[in-house]
């Protein structure tokens, strides 16, 4: 089995441990905002307005077989105004994605 | 030389100290106790000598004469005829030879004079106290320094500091995303909104405090903030009886700089607090306009409590109004260590078992 993982993880805790503690011994800091100060429901909007710009859906396969690690396959489903899409490989619950070399075939956008 | 006020009790001659148990003038001798109102008639010179601008600091080397040399003023106590020698901001102190309180009217007069000043709540023992409870549980604080550790000095000031108020007028664009996420037996879905927000509007902001002393550390000051600004009074001189007192040297101007900075930092958090529903949100453009309203100046009530340790000296600091008491405390290196590894080794083993198991 693996000992790199519980090595970081105690690693990890260990320091959140250590800087916990020595943060009690500091209590001199500068102030960087005046929450304090902010006199109560002074804060008025005459601007407030949430616009819409762009929605894109990307999808991933997600695994069938045995994991077996590799690369996912993300391929941004069609997209409006913004080309770029948000990797973020091994967030989904349903875990590990299958080796490369997927085709997708896109779905129309704001499905879903 | 320049004048001196001192309060003498009516019953006995005594000289008065603002007692901050009290609330209330006290005289030491006889325990006969005076509300500070009916001082007032002693602040009546700092008004007359609003014409002698001579004395302000701004104008500061030309007509101090004899009783100025090398930054230094001499006063004469009235009680004991000894020579009182402060620096140029010191406003109150005691007589180093009777003991009796003092306190420099010059230092006060005309635009000198502090508009408001919040009173000692809390003593000198209330500070040694919380010194002591502000080394308790702190595992990391080496043992002997509590022992060890001793106090050099323990002084109740009185600290100038600058009082400003502004309206914030401010425009913010921001980007702001919602993410939603599922799946079916095939794909896993990642939807993203993308939003342009506009917000509008203005924020107010009162008495945001800047440290008016250069002797007295910013950062220290800042601190012990906040002090509650209700309990201030207008500025009379009795409530400095028995305290030290500095006069500002860093002017309104100077000051303001510090406080915008801050009052820019929290309307910036406050407008982006209004942005809500989203899971990230960027400012992509932002216009604030402070209208800044005339600064008050205020005296604050600060203990400091000056200590040394191995040779090094550690300065800690309590609200004299509230108790907040700070001040960096020294570590321990080696039980740093010690600890950081137990605790790793520790949560190693038990995460290498759990996630043996799990397997
Ligand atoms: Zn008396
Ligand atoms: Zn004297």
């Amino acid at each position: 089995m693996d000992f790199l993982m519980p090595l970081i993880i105690g690693l990890v805790v260990g320091l959140i441990v250590l800087f916990s503690l020595l943060s009690q011994l500091k209590s001199v800091s500068q102030k960087h905002e005046a929450s304090d100060y902010v006199v109560q429901n002074s804060l008025h909007l005459n601007v407030r307005n949430d616009r819409l710009i762009d929605k894109h859906t990307e999808r991933q396969m997600v695994r069938q077989a045995m994991p077996q690690g590799g690369s996912a396959g993300s391929v941004p489903m069609q997209n409006a105004s913004h080309p770029q899409s948000s990797h973020s490989p091994g967030m989904h619950s349903q875990g590990h994605q299958q080796g490369g070399g997927l085709t997708i075939v896109d779905a129309p956008k704001n499905k879903h | 030389m320049a004048d001196l006020i001192q309060f003498k009790c009516p019953s006995c001659g005594g000289k008065l100290e603002f007692d901050s148990a009290s609330q209330k003038m006290k005289c030491p001798f006889c325990l006969s106790e005076y509300d500070a109102s009916e001082m007032q008639q002693e602040d009546a010179v700092l008004d007359q000598k609003d014409e002698q601008k001579e004395e302000r600091y701004d104008t500061g080397d030309s007509t101090w004469g004899q009783g100025e040399t090398d930054g230094l003023r001499i006063y004469k106590c009235q009680s004991c005829g000894g020579e009182v020698v402060g620096d140029e901001t010191m406003a109150a102190s005691k007589c180093p030879y009777c003991d009796n309180p003092v306190i420099m009217t010059g230092q006060f007069s005309g635009d000198l004079k502090p508009d408001l000043v919040i009173p000692f709540k809390l003593d000198k023992e209330a500070a040694k106290k919380s010194l002591l409870q502000h080394m308790e549980g702190k595992p990391l604080l080496p043992k002997i320094f509590k022992s060890e550790n001793h106090i050099d000095e323990i002084k109740g000031i009185y600290v100038p500091v600058w009082l400003y108020d502004a309206q914030a007028d401010a425009s913010y664009r921001f980007q702001a995303k919602k993410i939603r996420r599922w799946s079916d037996q095939q794909y896993a879905y990642t939807e993203t909104s993308v939003f342009s927000v506009d917000r509008e509007g203005s924020i107010h902001f009162e008495n945001v405090p800047v440290d008016g002393s250069e002797k007295m550390d910013n950062t220290l000051m800042e601190s012990l903030e906040p002090f509650n600004i209700k309990d201030a009074v207008p500025f009379q001189t009795a409530y400095l009886s028995g305290y030290l007192a500095d006069r500002y040297d860093v002017d309104e101007q100077t000051c303001a700089a510090r406080a915008n900075e801050r009052i820019k930092q929290s309307t910036r958090q406050e407008f982006t607090r209004t942005v809500q529903g989203y899971d990230t949100v960027t400012i992509e453009h932002e216009q604030i306009h402070l209208n800044e309203g005339k600064a008050r100046y205020a005296l604050y009530p600060v203990w400091l409590l000056n200590t040394s340790w191995n040779g090094e000296k550690y300065v800690f600091a309590m609200n004299g109004q509230t108790g907040k008491f700070v001040g960096n405390l020294p570590s321990d290196k080696r039980k740093a260590w010690a600890i950081f590894f137990a605790v790793t080794a520790a949560v190693t083993v038990i995460a290498y078992f759990i996630m043996g198991m799990m397997q």
